[in-house]
């Protein structure tokens, strides 16, 4: 194969099978792949489709039962598959693979000081003096952008934020000069803003290590900026791969274009369809298996795949699909997989101007008392400073920000489960804290982020679901379950989940659930704390879909907390945009989008990877991470990151200025030139 | 209302599916409800049987001692004291278990020490359950002050000798077997504590308690209806633990005088009497002691049992 040209990694007819109590689980069936040097193969895929088993393959790092065969794993031109569990652990794992994990939280230890954990990669084989390792750690802090790298090497792991343990994990993996990095999911757990300038920063020194790189993500947005080629990976077998230009622009795998439908438009302007959706997850191949493994989702489907394994076309030397019917571009209307409500564009009643307002929040602060250590005295941690919000009613309200800004404590006071210090909130012009626990909760309710800790794993789906109507005592048990089933059938849960407890379900489908018991009570109000950012791509879009169907329905008003702008695009009718505990631009959403006056939410959605092949990574332009939020900068807060900052910026506190239908709290406000 | 369109991820490949192929078939496609569920596991976990039928035995002999005991566990003959069981030299049919050192008859001993054992075993695990898993729902969720005031009870508790507190309890209402249970019960909630108080306090972090909240539940129903059911699991496996602890504690009790009054036979207070003569005579702790074993593991395997069989997921 390719005998002339240099080969980084080559994987040929790889399979991971792993014995379970209920069968044979295929993670891996028969994978080949080839990596030159210098090159990054983007491997994406639903959770479940056997990316991470594949990286792990490699390495042979699987678990202990599980049973690895290939016909050939060669790095460079080490064959790993006659290398030994001593070669593998002296010379290739973290010396000539090096391998980054998704959770930056967990993957450092928190015993042991940042520098100590470098140093031990590169000492640990013996090789290399302690004096040299540790003059390499500084060298690779400095390169992956950490300021004052010596005094970094004595700091732990908890005195670091998210997205600088990730950076150190980085270097760590660049310690031994890898020719092969692994990283999977690096950025998921990371904001989008830190999750561009990791993406560069991976970019960036893979150009000048002359390192191959295999990234692993769920996220087409990112492998179309890094990528050179991408493996669409479904039910542990490659169904589609290619360059990542070919394969983003020209699919041929029915799964392929699901995936590219499901993800939100982020160009400008209307949004002109609902989403695409996959509908079903991804089967567990155990025991035996016939036929493609997609038949049963596709909407492609004919006789002969439930029956044959479709055949790898070849399209040229390296692109490739498993599939029998592979339809080009010009059938894309019939081919994109969508409810069969697509025809219809939404039509998004949303509010009006004039709309009536059905929660205000009016001059809102809380303050957290956070103390160091046991005699520290306590300092106070302003999440919420003097927040002023409208919620319309009939309206989506995106609250958009990074991680610490303030805007899951906001809407736990929206909830009315937070204390506040001082302003005041009313539902429909009363007090929300006058009103009675059970009022409240017949008007609004949340729905969470984390569907496998929202619901009671000890109750029934119909016990949850049901729940609320026990509590306040509404109708008898026959009317329940009459009005239990309605809501599985609105939510479109199976009527045989009835009886099941949560930890039967998918993902998806306790989403579900959570939203069913949220709206059995028919509340006014739903606030939504990142409801689909624990959910795969293709869940994301059924979840988002089934909340607009809702709304239309039942007439709901949503708050909509996100971090993710392009889903705030296909969602939202207005845009708060919080920094620091404070509401930093709001405005109706094509203001806001189109033309943002706050420099900083321009930098959010600079950040926006939307699916643009070769179209680099962006530079957000904000200046360092979000700062500690005990030391509130003086002027405007944003001042630190903020590329127009001058020096009225570090003295003045802006105030909130109307410009156009929009707010901004910024003293350099862009005016009507467009982003 | 018109049908949704949404109905994502209603086909195929679902777990659920593939665990209970009769379910869409009985129950009106509802799925097997959670009770039939537990019967169809319970038909099938050998150990959950074993432990019930042993403890059914047990509970059994105990109620009908008075018909299967060939003697009046009281009646004294010191004529015949120390009588080996039967199949060692020297013992007769007539007291199948031998006697002990006052001549009473071991067999019959044995069968109404069976009802003290039980009563004291379960008993003193139920009162120490309460006592510890409501300290510990409190602990837990409340936290701050609340927290703090029963941390400094159970350091107290922890601090204080046991023996001393039995001895003065015993002292003041004087020695029976319900002071017995109420006594063993009061000190044997530590463990429901730490573990109903560790568990709790992951718990009320999680995002269905705050569901609960948002439903407008009051902080009761929140702690028995959502907490609770998720700390099951732990105390049942501590419950068991404690059922044979307590009646080791009696045998302890006993054994200093403190425990089971003389004359009512206890298999606690059998070994301590046995003691004495163990190197001569094993047999007067070594039948107790095979009785109280039995009946210890069958309860581990009941309470493992009844875990296993009410799990949410499906972990055989």
């Amino acid at each position: 194969m390719n005998g002339g040209t240099a080969q980084a990694l080559r994987v040929s007819g790889l399979s991971v099978s792993i014995p379970l109590a209920s069968g044979t689980l295929q993670a891996v069936r028969n994978i080949n792949l080839v990596l030159r040097p210098g090159q990054t193969l983007g491997v994406v895929g639903e959770s479940g489709s056997g990316k991470s088993i594949t990286a792990l393959a490699i390495m042979k790092l699987l678990p202990p039962a599980a049973r690895r065969s290939a016909g050939a794993i060669r790095l460079g031109s080490t064959d790993l598959m006659a290398a030994d569990e001593r070669e593998l652990a002296m010379a290739v794992r973290g010396k000539r693979i090096g391998m980054i994990f998704q959770e930056p939280m967990t993957s450092l230890n928190p015993v042991y000081t940042i520098g100590r954990q470098l140093i031990e990669t590169m000492t640990l084989r013996g090789e290399v003096s302690a004096t040299a390792a540790e003059a390499r750690a500084v060298f690779l802090l400095e390169k992956v952008g950490l300021p004052d790298p010596r005094s970094r090497l004595g700091q732990y792991p908890h005195q670091l934020s998210g997205g600088q343990r990730q950076r150190v994990m980085i270097a760590m993996a660049l310690m031994n000069e890898p020719e092969l990095l692994i990283a999977d999911e690096p950025t998921t757990a990371l904001d989008v803003t830190i999750q561009a300038q990791i993406l560069r920063l991976l970019a960036d020194l893979q150009r000048e290590f002359g390192m191959s790189m295999i990234l692993i993500t769920h996220d087409l947005g990112v492998v179309a900026r890094v990528a050179d080629r991408v493996a669409v990976m479904y039910a542990g077998e490659i169904v589609e791969t290619g360059t990542v230009a070919e394969v983003l622009s020209d699919p041929r795998h029915p799964y392929t274009r699901g995936l590219l439908a499901c993800v939100p438009d982020t160009g400008n302007g209307e949004n002109p369809r609902r989403l695409g959706s996959i509908p079903g997850i991804v089967p567990s191949m155990i025991g035996d298996t016939t036929g493609c493994a997609f038949a049963s989702r596709c909407p492609r489907v004919v006789a002969r795949c439930r029956v044959a394994h479709p055949p790898r076309r070849d399209l040229g030397p390296e692109r490739s699909f498993l599939c029998f019917d592979p339809r080009t571009t010009d059938a894309n209307a019939s081919a994109v997989i969508t409810d069969n409500e697509t025809a219809v564009p939404r039509i998004a009643p949303g509010a009006t101007a004039a709309a009536d307002t059905i929660l205000a929040v009016r001059d809102v602060s809380c303050t957290f008392r956070v103390r160091r250590g046991f005699f520290g005295r306590p300092r106070p941690l302003r999440a919420v400073d003097h927040v002023d919000l409208d919620v319309r009613r009939g309206e989506v309200l995106a609250l958009v920000g990074e991680s610490g800004c303030g805007k899951t404590t906001l809407s736990r006071i929206m909830l009315g489960s937070q204390r506040i210090d001082s302003g005041d909130v009313m539902l429909d012009g009363t007090l929300l804290s006058a009103l009675p626990d059970k009022q409240r909760a017949r008007r609004i309710q949340p729905i969470f982020q984390d569907p496998y800790s929202s619901l009671n794993p000890r109750r029934t789906i119909s016990e949850i679901i049901a729940q609320p109507l026990r509590v306040h005592g509404i109708g008898d048990a026959a009317s329940r379950l009459a009005q239990t089933e309605r809501m599985m059938d609105l939510v479109g849960l199976p009527r045989r989940l009835f009886h099941s407890y949560p930890s039967q379900l998918s993902g998806g489908q306790r989403q579900r659930a959570a939203i069913a018991r949220a709206i059995i009570m028919a509340p006014d109000l739903l606030i939504c704390d990142e409801p689909t950012s624990a959910l795969d791509v293709s869940v994301q879009s059924q979840i988002l879909n089934l909340l607009l169907d809702l709304r239309d329905e039942l007439h709901l008003t949503y708050l909509f907390i996100t971090h993710n702008l392009s889903i705030v695009r296909y969602l939202a009718d207005r845009i708060a945009v919080m920094y620091f505990g404070q509401i930093v631009e709001l405005g109706d959403k094509h203001a806001v989008l189109e033309n943002p006056r706050h420099p900083y939410t321009r930098a959010l959605l600079k950040s926006i990877l939307s699916i643009t092949p070769g179209a680099g990574i962006p530079d957000a332009g904000l200046g360092a991470d979000f700062p500690n939020p005990l030391d509130v900068p003086r002027g405007c807060r944003f001042h630190p990151r903020c590329p127009l900052a001058d020096d009225r910026c570090r003295n003045e506190v802006p105030q909130p200025v109307w410009l156009g239908g929009a707010m901004a709290r910024c003293l350099q406000a862009y005016g009507d030139e467009k982003c | 209302m018109k049908p949704m369109t949404a109905t994502g991820e209603l086909a195929q490949s679902d777990r659920t599916a593939a665990v209970d192929p009769a379910a869409v078939t009985e129950d009106g496609g509802h799925g097997l409800s959670p009770a039939s569920i537990a019967r169809r596991r319970a038909r099938s976990h050998t150990g959950l049987q074993i432990g019930c039928f042993i403890i059914l035995a047990i509970a059994i002999i105990a109620l009908l001692a008075p018909w299967l005991s060939p003697f009046d566990p009281y009646a004294q003959n010191l004529a015949e004291r120390l009588l080996p069981p039967v199949w060692v030299n020297g013992g007769n049919w007539t007291h199948l278990l031998g006697t002990d050192h006052l001549g009473r008859d071991y067999l019959s001993r044995l069968l109404y020490g069976a009802r003290v054992s039980l009563g004291i075993g379960f008993g003193a695990a139920s009162i120490g359950c309460v006592i510890g898993v409501a300290l510990g729902l409190l602990a837990g969720y409340f936290g701050g002050r609340i927290d703090q005031v029963i941390n400094f009870v159970l350091n107290c508790k922890l601090a204080m000798p046991h023996l001393l507190l039995i001895m003065a309890l015993v002292f003041v209402l004087g020695p029976s077997v319900t002071v017995v249970v109420v006594v063993i019960g009061m000190t044997h909630w530590t463990f429901y504590l730490l573990v109903t108080r560790a568990t709790t306090l992951q718990l009320r972090e999680l995002d269905f308690v705050a569901a609960a909240r948002a439903i407008g539940c009051s902080r009761l129903q929140i702690m028995l209806r959502e907490i609770l059911p998720n700390v099951a699991n732990q105390i049942i496996v501590i419950f068991t633990l404690e059922v044979g602890n307590a009646m080791l504690s009696e045998a302890a009790l006993s054994f200093l005088g403190l425990g089971v009054p003389a004359p009512i036979p206890s298999w606690g207070l059998m070994i301590a009497e046995g003691k004495a003569a163990m190197f001569f005579r094993p047999w007067l702790v070594v039948i107790p002691g095979i009785a109280l074993f039995v009946l210890v593991i069958a309860i581990n395997l009941l309470g493992d049992g009844i875990r296993d069989v009410t799990a949410p997921d499906r972990r055989t």
